[in-house]
């Protein structure tokens, strides 16, 4: 059985591949927070409630990338629309050019460890609520 | 686990060159008081380190690299000893261009950006583990 095909696992995977992704953005606005002429950058927010209504409201539950040109292709994977997109210039802007502030960076990783364990928290109580319909002994 | 190796690979590039700046500020603190040996001839010059942004091919990371060591074009203080061996005709020695509280101010800083990038790390891995835990509910 793929748990993929469940509705809401399938919308906890797709937020963990979400945080995942801006871990990596906020891990390398860390990185370059002395890099002179480096510019923030963060991802668009994922609207969760959205996502699981599009997976729980709807007939077919469709996780693929939204295509607006002809050309695009549709990636396998569901966070293959998740694109770096360039944050607002702060008003700390270094005179080298570096918009990296560290404390905000800083908050960006302890939200995103948080938000990931809360999603597989989750998961695992689903998985374990799976786990006693069939009569095993869910954790 | 791509983007997490990402992360990781990027934090550790940043801690590597926070590394290097930070053998710089020692190089320039150790040698504070290098004169030269005969008069006329140049005392230790301080060095400094500027970073790059780099984008790994590969993984498609913003890495960090040390783009270049470069020296301090900034004058040389004079010191009045006329007994010292690299003193002019009169009796000035020059002396280094390291000024050891602003290398003091750039040790924290190299420091409190490595701690940032090690914070990071372990949040980083922290995630791993919790993705490698659903593994065992």
């Amino acid at each position: 059985m793929d748990l993929n095909n469940m509705p809401l696992l399938a919308a906890l995977t797709k937020k963990m591949n979400w945080l995942t992704a801006r871990q990596k953005v906020v891990t390398e606005n860390v990185a370059n927070a002395d890099t002179p002429g480096f510019k923030a950058s963060d991802l668009r927010p994922l609207d969760f409630r959205k996502e699981l209504a599009q997976v729980t409201h709807s007939s077919s539950p469709k996780l693929a990338p939204t295509t607006t040109d002809p050309r695009h292709l549709i990636g396998t994977e569901a966070a293959a629309r998740l694109d770096p997109e360039a944050e607002k210039v702060t008003t700390d802007r270094d005179i080298n050019g570096n918009t990296v502030s560290l404390e905000d960076e800083m908050i960006k990783v302890s939200d995103t460890t948080s938000d990931y364990q809360l999603m597989t928290n989750l998961y695992k109580k689903q998985v374990g609520l799976i786990k006693t319909a069939i009569g095993r002994s869910g954790s | 686990m791509s983007n997490f190796d990402d992360a990781l690979k990027t934090s550790a590039s940043a801690m590597t060159a926070q590394t290097l700046r930070l053998r710089t500020i020692s190089e320039n603190i150790a040698n504070a008081n290098s004169t030269a040996t005969s008069a006329g001839a140049d005392p230790y010059r301080r060095k400094l380190v500027t970073f790059k942004n780099v984008l790994d091919r590969e993984t498609g990371a913003n890495m960090v690299k040390v783009d270049h060591i470069v020296p301090d074009a900034a004058p040389f203080e004079m010191k009045y000893m006329p007994g010292h061996p690299a003193a002019d005709g009169n009796g000035y020695v020059r002396m280094p261009n390291v000024n050891p509280l602003v290398e003091m101010g750039d040790l924290r800083e190299a420091q409190r950006s490595y701690q940032a990038n090690v914070d990071v790390i372990s949040a980083t891995n922290t995630m791993i583990s919790r993705a490698v835990d659903l593994l065992r509910s």
